[in-house]
């Protein structure tokens, strides 16, 4: 009897597919016998075998046309994304290889840096060289504490000379920190790889749809 | 069957008559599930139309199985995309009020089913598409279980759970409005 409820509601699911004959022989045995002592099953059960009778007296309607297919609507579709559906994983796979790479590169550059002592030297001074230099002149002109600090104690590494020889090394150092041709190169690549990917992800649905 | 075999066979290879005799015999099926799914005639009969076309330029892919099961799933999926670009606009009841009264009926009979009939058809629009799909095929077109499932391209028991739902959401439309114990009643009695 500790059973009665949950076994009540486990086979009240399964009315449906017990009117229609759907069940395996023993759920169907089952549930006859459930249904033989559960008044409110039996009703429920002749409820939905009425709504069934009920939707299948709907009469069909008459056709408005007959869908016979003419010669014209019997042409192959136009040549949709057919090619293309084929090239674009190629491409969007080959477009994250190429992004991989130039992030790895980026990743191991910095390390292998310091093989070279020459720019070793010049790159970490270079960020906070290109203000001090584009301020020159108005350092030279009103001198504030903020700058005049600094610049002795980054000139005692890297250069003793005056400040007019200090200037033009950081100069290239400088220009490669904006849009350097590899941060282009990957943000190109993510672009491509995006933008293939998401191409090929839409025709496909609209592919899949269509059929 | 030998002979849809023979004419798909045909279709299969070129012959537009082979496929129309196919398009002849299952065209009156596809329409109304079409409208019984969309509520609306203009819009069944292009979904019907366009499911024709499409089955004739995918027939290479038609892997065996149920030709009646594979035509209702391609027009099934045209519905459903008309479905999506009406998004949330409710369904018409058209469908219901252009059905034909069964002949040979008493008028109190013909008020009684043409009354049924709006509201079935209300019921079924009531319904997510999917339920609405599973409930036509079965108790409206008379589908076995296992069609549905290949119409549906989703399993048995799936299927089972899909026509569960939906015939018990529909029953409670009904009993809702009062319909179900006389005009159900009506419809048991003349069977």
């Amino acid at each position: 009897m500790a059973l009665g409820p949950l076994e009540h509601w486990w086979l009240r699911r399964h009315l449906s597919a017990y009117a229609d004959g759907a069940l395996g022989p023993s759920q169907q045995r089952r549930l006859a016998g459930h249904l033989a002592r559960c008044p409110a099953c039996q009703q429920e059960l002749t409820e939905l075998q009425a709504t069934a009778r009920a939707l299948a007296r709907l009469p069909q309607a008459p056709l408005p046309r007959p869908f016979r297919l003419s010669a014209a609507q019997a042409l192959p579709a136009a040549p949709g994304p057919g090619p293309a559906l084929r090239l674009l994983p190629g491409m969007a796979v080959a477009c994250s290889l190429l992004l991989a790479a130039l992030l790895a590169y980026d990743v191991v550059r910095p390390t292998s840096g310091p093989s070279a002592p020459g720019l070793e030297a010049a790159r970490p001074a270079a960020p906070q060289e290109v203000p001090a230099q584009g301020r020159s002149p108005a350092i030279a002109v009103t001198p504030s504490p903020a700058p005049i600090p600094a610049l002795p104690f980054r000139s005692e590494e890297a250069t003793p000379p005056s400040p007019q020889e200090a200037a033009p090394p950081p100069r290239p150092v400088a220009g490669g920190g904006g849009p350097s041709p590899l941060r282009l190169a990957q943000v190109g690549a993510a672009a491509a790889a995006l933008a293939a990917a998401g191409a090929w992800g839409a025709l496909a649905l609209r592919a899949r749809r269509r059929l | 069957m030998e002979e849809e075999e023979a004419l798909l066979a045909q279709a299969r290879s070129g012959r537009l008559e082979a496929f129309n005799a196919l398009v002849e015999r299952y065209q009156g099926l596809v329409y109304n599930v079409c409208l019984r799914l969309l509520g609306e005639a203009a819009a069944a009969e292009d979904a019907a139309q366009e499911a024709f076309i499409a089955a004739y330029r995918s027939l290479g892919r038609f892997r065996g199985g149920s030709f009646r099961a594979w035509l209702l799933r391609i027009a099934a999926n045209r519905c459903y995309d008309e479905l999506r670009r009406w998004r949330r606009r409710p369904l018409p009841l058209e469908a219901a009020s252009a059905l034909p009264a069964p002949q040979e009926q008493s008028p109190h009979d013909a008020y009684l089913q043409g009354e049924l009939a709006q509201h079935l058809q209300a019921g079924l629009a009531s319904l997510p598409p999917n339920q609405r799909l599973a409930l036509v095929l079965r108790d409206v077109q008379g589908l076995s279980y296992e069609e549905v499932a290949q119409a549906m391209g989703c399993s048995l028991g799936t299927v089972k759970s899909r026509i569960a739902r939906s015939r018990a959401r529909l029953r409670d439309y009904l009993k809702a409005r009062g319909v179900l114990p006389w005009g159900a009643a009506a419809a048991v009695e003349e069977e």
